[in-house]
């Protein structure tokens, strides 16, 4: 067996960083432990960059379980980004546990991300699911608060009834195929008649990986864990653990159960409509921020799943742009109340009241992102929900783009109400809320990613050859 | 040619940089300004002089694809684009330094250099376009822009109305613009220009794709009928006037049609309609000139005769002369504007009754607004007359003899009325009570009257025999440039009806030889003037109080039944959620329990899909 060692160079780079930070919070004076985000970051960077000579790459390596292409290495270049403007937003934030902790944890979780975008087989897609969502347990409970632990066990628990369906799942279509490779199930399937039982089992892999992505009714864990874990962990979680379940949908589905086209498809565009539209409802009657972006988080799941509905590669890609321009907005607006809860503001809707008169540049920020989540022009999330329900008209599945669109407007709803509360009500004090650098320089980093995305997507579009 | 991009981006930097760090540079906010434009104007030479040596670029990318359509996005130079550039930087360059001496103080100084930077940002890129969807979007960029700056002075109630009433009134002559760009795409099935102008349309829809286009044309340039938000708009600072009623957003129109030319061309009724709505407006405005009293009014409306005057040269088929005096004109009016300003600042009134004798305390002021008003009285060597001639002599020639005679008369007015403004202002007694504390504007705010000076003295020759009519053959480029010659009895004319009009002039305010009851002020048409043909009462009667009305009328029917409607659709939907909260029990068993009978529900309803397929 020859492996090419140079495809996994990004995936060693993290794990080694993983390693190494792990092992400074060990060995490290309190003092020098705050060069461990720094270490991260530059490790982040590193394999980013080693990830680009990867571009246009097709190969599979450790017989055929880890496969590089177009879509995985896209999204792995999507997690790294959005993982390194994490840690350098969190860069000088109070931990609730050790840096190295804290960092390594997110890197671990980051690595079995990388890996579930570039599984090719249901071993190797298992594993690097655990990998991916272990860390996040140990992350969310990191608050030694009830908030955080409550959310933590729930997390941890409704987590294993799911791998365990997604295992039970995987088991049947193993059973009935004999193979676990991909494409190998594929060759297997191809020209029979579908079993029952296949259904069984492809039902169990989507409410699996259905809960990894928060769709409803596989959703419960979000608005806890967004509203309880500590703030850092809620920006990362609604980046990192959620692409690789993405990632894992447009792989498996489309490859191996491509026979069953029809059904899966019709399985999502149900858990779509119903995710967009619990999500945006719920979402109407919260008063805590967190919880509203939870809530938020689990509309835009919803939204992405109609990239899946729509079953093409012109699906695929929108729905692979969609949750850049989303995972951006989404890490934006999680930032920003980073920065104000840092400073002891509380994450009451009301507690926003007039922010743009204490930190003009954050409300500034946090309106951009909620006009980007809502979709309105110039920005990306416009672009974004353009590219997704024009795939949806173009496959004839207008009824799901008119719900998408009559959920983006009711979505306004809520994300109005945080608008109001910063620009038109008057703070019950005038302090300026002040931020720290490294931090402040992610939100502009991502304020301006949301702004060229919106004008001029075609940047993003032609590396995944839109 | 990618320094190209550069002239745009180099406002749009500045603007940015301004708007975060405005506050902390203070007075230095105008140096960065200044800066950014200075470099860009530096770069349009450079574009002028390749332009010049025969660089034609055309730098697209492709911006959007959905499926079929492609939107391109990109810059496009040419004689017609380069002279634009170096028109409208040149212009901004000396604009932003004269306000660094008029805006002095200003408590939102930082702010100001920021909407200047980004309206020449949005007027480079409009000038700059290879596609009518950009040029549409810059065009309407300028218009907010200068809707800001405008109504920069927002206290004060006159300045924000005067600039939502150029924001609406321009709005719709868009609405046009806009209507005929979409009948353009679906006729030709492309925005790009260089692909339209290849494409040969049927005389019916050319014109009415001009005419169209025209509409958005007579928005922005202040054509009859909707010339009315000009003079009110010099309610804005008057370098902001100087700006964009002079040299740049009104010229926009004239060079919509100039870009637009190829398909006007292919619509003779398009070219009839530009040339007759031209003229109207040409004679309109010079005759509400002769009894206006503000300085800056006057200018205005003089402004406004003058773009009449490039668009009856574009529709009369003089495409080299209406440009040219669109060059000229930015040039001089700037100057006109500029020295207005310089007037303002040191008696502090715009009633040319309250001044007199200016010319004694204002030495620079006084002769470099003379240098102007002879430009614009189109008396030579000055730059208004080789390019107003040039238009006259279109008209003559294509046989537009009623437009000819029109165009005369109104060069007779135009001279009047400028000539009138200087004897009041600056010769003669003293009046009011400005007295001794009259000074001449500090270097920085004479230093660009004197370079503007120099060019009204000396841009028109560049179109003269005299250089051997360099400009037209710049500007024709490929075209094939035409045959010159002089005409001796338009020439004639034109210079015989402009001194007639200054020594009115002198005659009537300058001397006490004419009666004091000729030109009584109690006949009819001296109120018609000086009540501007009473178009604003007729918009007023018939448009705005009826609209009024309506609006009453739907917010009543709003309040009780819509708003009814919408809260009822509100209550519902928060019941809704407020009830799917109850689903959120907390109990992480009954969320295991939901998750299993979903995999139920989701299997037999797949096991029913199954029959379908």
């Amino acid at each position: 067996m020859q492996i090419e060692w140079i495809n996994l160079m990004p995936e060693l780079m993290i794990f080694g960083v993983a390693i190494v930070v792990l092992l400074g919070e060990l060995y490290l004076s309190a003092n020098a432990k705050r060069i461990l985000g720094v270490v991260s970051l530059l490790g982040i960077l590193a394999a980013l960059f080693s990830l680009t000579s990867l571009y246009g790459v097709e190969a599979t390596e450790f017989m055929d379980m880890f496969s590089i292409d177009l879509t995985a290495t896209v999204l792995k270049g999507i997690l790294l980004a959005t993982t390194a403007l994490v840690v350098l937003a969190t860069l000088r934030s109070r931990m609730t546990i050790g840096e190295g902790e804290f960092f390594s944890m997110m890197l671990f979780s980051v690595l079995g991300t990388m890996f579930m975008a570039s599984a090719n087989d249901l071993i190797m897609l298992f594993i690097a699911l655990e990998l991916t969502v272990l860390p996040a347990y140990i992350l969310v409970g990191s608050k030694k608060t009830a908030g955080s632990a409550e959310a933590a066990l729930k997390y941890f628990l409704l987590g294993l009834v799911a791998s365990v369906i997604l295992l039970y799942g995987m088991s049947l279509v193993y059973g009935l195929t004999g193979q676990t490779n991909f494409t190998a199930i594929a060759n297997a399937l191809a020209g029979q008649a579908i079993e029952p039982l296949l259904l069984v089992g492809m039902v169990m892999i989507v409410v699996g990986l259905g809960f990894k992505v928060a769709a409803v009714p596989f959703h419960f864990w979000a608005p806890d864990v967004y509203e309880g874990a500590p703030v850092p962990v809620a920006s990362f979680l609604a980046v990192g653990p959620k692409a690789g379940g993405f990632a894992a949908l447009i792989h498996f589905f489309p490859v191996a159960l491509a026979v069953a086209a029809p059904i899966w498809a019709g399985l999502f565009a149900i858990l779509a409509v119903l995710s967009m539209l619990l999500g945006n409802l719920a979402a109407l009657a919260q008063t805590q921020v967190r919880r509203l972006l939870g809530y938020s988080a689990v509309a835009h799941t919803g939204y992405l799943l109609v990239g899946l509905a729509v079953a093409d590669s012109f699906g695929y890609t929108a729905l692979i742009f969609y949750f850049l321009v989303y995972s951006l907005a989404a890490l934006g607006s999680f930032l920003v109340i980073l920065a104000t809860t840092e400073r002891g503001l509380g994450e009451n809707v009301t507690d926003f009241a007039g922010l743009f008169k204490r930190a003009p540049m954050l409300a500034f920020a946090m309106a951009i992102f909620l006009f980007s989540l809502v979709g309105i022009p110039p920005f990306a999330g416009f672009m974004g929900k353009v590219y997704l329900f024009g795939a949806a008209v173009r496959s004839d599945l207008i009824w799901l783009a008119v719900i998408g669109v009559l959920n983006s407007v009711v979505s306004f709803g809520y994300y109005v109400t945080v608008i109001r509360q910063m620009y038109l009500v008057n703070p019950t004090t005038d302090d300026a809320v002040t931020v720290s650098k490294p931090l402040y320089l992610s939100i502009v980093l991502i304020m301006a990613a949301v702004v060229f995305l919106g004008v001029y997507p075609s940047a993003f579009l032609s590396i995944i050859n839109l | 040619m990618n320094y190209l991009s550069l002239i745009v981006l180099l406002p749009v930097l500045s603007f940015i940089l301004l708007i975060v760090f405005g506050k902390k540079l203070g007075d230095k906010a105008a140096h960065l300004s200044i800066a950014a434009v200075g470099a860009a104007f530096g770069l349009s030479v450079k574009a002028l002089l390749d332009a010049m040596g025969g660089a034609h670029a055309d730098l697209s990318f492709t911006w959007l694809t959905i499926g079929n359509l492609k939107l391109t996005f990109g810059l496009l130079l040419d004689p017609l684009a380069a002279m634009m550039l170096v028109v409208v930087t040149f212009v901004s360059l000396l604009v932003q330094l004269f306000s660094v001496g008029y805006m002095h103080g200003d408590k939102r100084y930082g702010w100001f250099y920021a909407c200047l930077s980004m309206f020449t940002a949005s007027m480079l890129l409009l000038v700059f376009s290879s596609n009518f969807v950009q040029m549409y979007m810059a065009w309407e960029g300028v218009g907010l822009f200068s809707y800001l700056l405008v109504g920069f002075w927002f206290e004060k109630r006159s300045a924000s109305d005067a600039a939502k009433k150029a924001f609406m009134v321009t709005r719709v002559g868009d609405l046009g613009f806009g209507i005929g760009l979409i009948i353009l795409f679906i006729t030709a099935g492309t925005l790009d220009m260089s692909q339209v102008f290849a494409m040969k349309f049927a005389p019916e829809t050319a014109s009415l794709i001009a005419i169209l286009f025209f509409f958005g044309a007579i928005g922005k340039s202040a054509q009859f009928p909707l010339h009315v938000w000009l003079p009110d708009a010099m309610e804005g600072p008057t370098p902001v006037s100087a700006l964009i009623h002079a040299a740049t957003m009104v010229a926009a129109g004239v060079y919509l049609v100039a870009r637009a030319y190829p398909l006007f061309e292919q619509g003779p009724a398009a070219m009839e309609f530009v040339a007759i709505i031209g003229t109207i407006t040409a004679f309109m405005a010079a005759t509400i000139a002769l009894t206006a009293t503000d300085i800056k009014k006057i200018l205005a409306y003089s402004t406004v005769s003058q773009l009449g005057y490039m668009m009856m040269g574009l529709g009369v088929g003089a495409f080299a002369a209406g440009t040219f005096h669109l060059m000229n004109h930015a040039f001089f009016k700037a100057l006109l504007f500029l020295g207005a300003g310089s007037v303002i600042h040191a008696v502090h009134s715009q009633e040319i009754f309250d001044m007199g004798g200016l010319s004694r305390k204002m030495k620079i002021t006084s002769l470099t607004f003379v240098i102007g008003g002879l430009a614009l009285a189109g008396i030579p060597p000055f730059s208004g007359f080789w390019s107003k001639d040039e238009i006259l002599l279109g008209a003559f020639e294509s046989g537009h003899t009623a437009i000819f005679a029109i165009g005369l008369l109104t060069a007779l007015f135009t001279a009047f009325y400028t000539f009138r403004l200087i004897f009041v202002v600056f010769f003669g007694k003293p009046r009011g009570h400005h007295g001794d504390h009259v000074h001449e504007s500090p270097a920085v705010m004479a230093v660009p009257l004197m370079l503007l000076a120099a060019l009204a003295l000396t841009s028109g020759l560049l179109g003269s025999p005299f250089m051997g009519n360099a400009y037209q053959s710049f500007i024709l480029g490929g075209h094939g440039g035409t045959e010159h010659h002089i005409n001796y009895l338009v020439m004639g004319l034109s210079i015989g009806v402009a001194v007639l009009g200054i020594f009115g002039a002198w005659l009537k305010y300058s001397t006490n030889l004419l009666p004091s009851n000729v030109m009584s002020k109690n006949n009819i048409i001296y109120q018609l003037l000086v009540n501007k043909y009473y178009i604003d009462e007729i918009y007023e009667y018939t448009l705005v109080k009826p609209t009024h009305a309506i609006a009453r009328y739907v917010l009543t029917f709003d309040q009780r039944v819509i708003d009814g409607a919408v809260n009822g659709v509100a209550w519902v939907i928060s019941r809704i959620g407020g009830g799917l909260k109850y689903l959120q029990t907390g109990y992480a068993q009954n969320y295991a329990l939901v998750m299993v009978i979903s995999v139920v529900v989701l299997i037999i309803w797949s096991f029913r899909a199954i029959q379908l397929f």
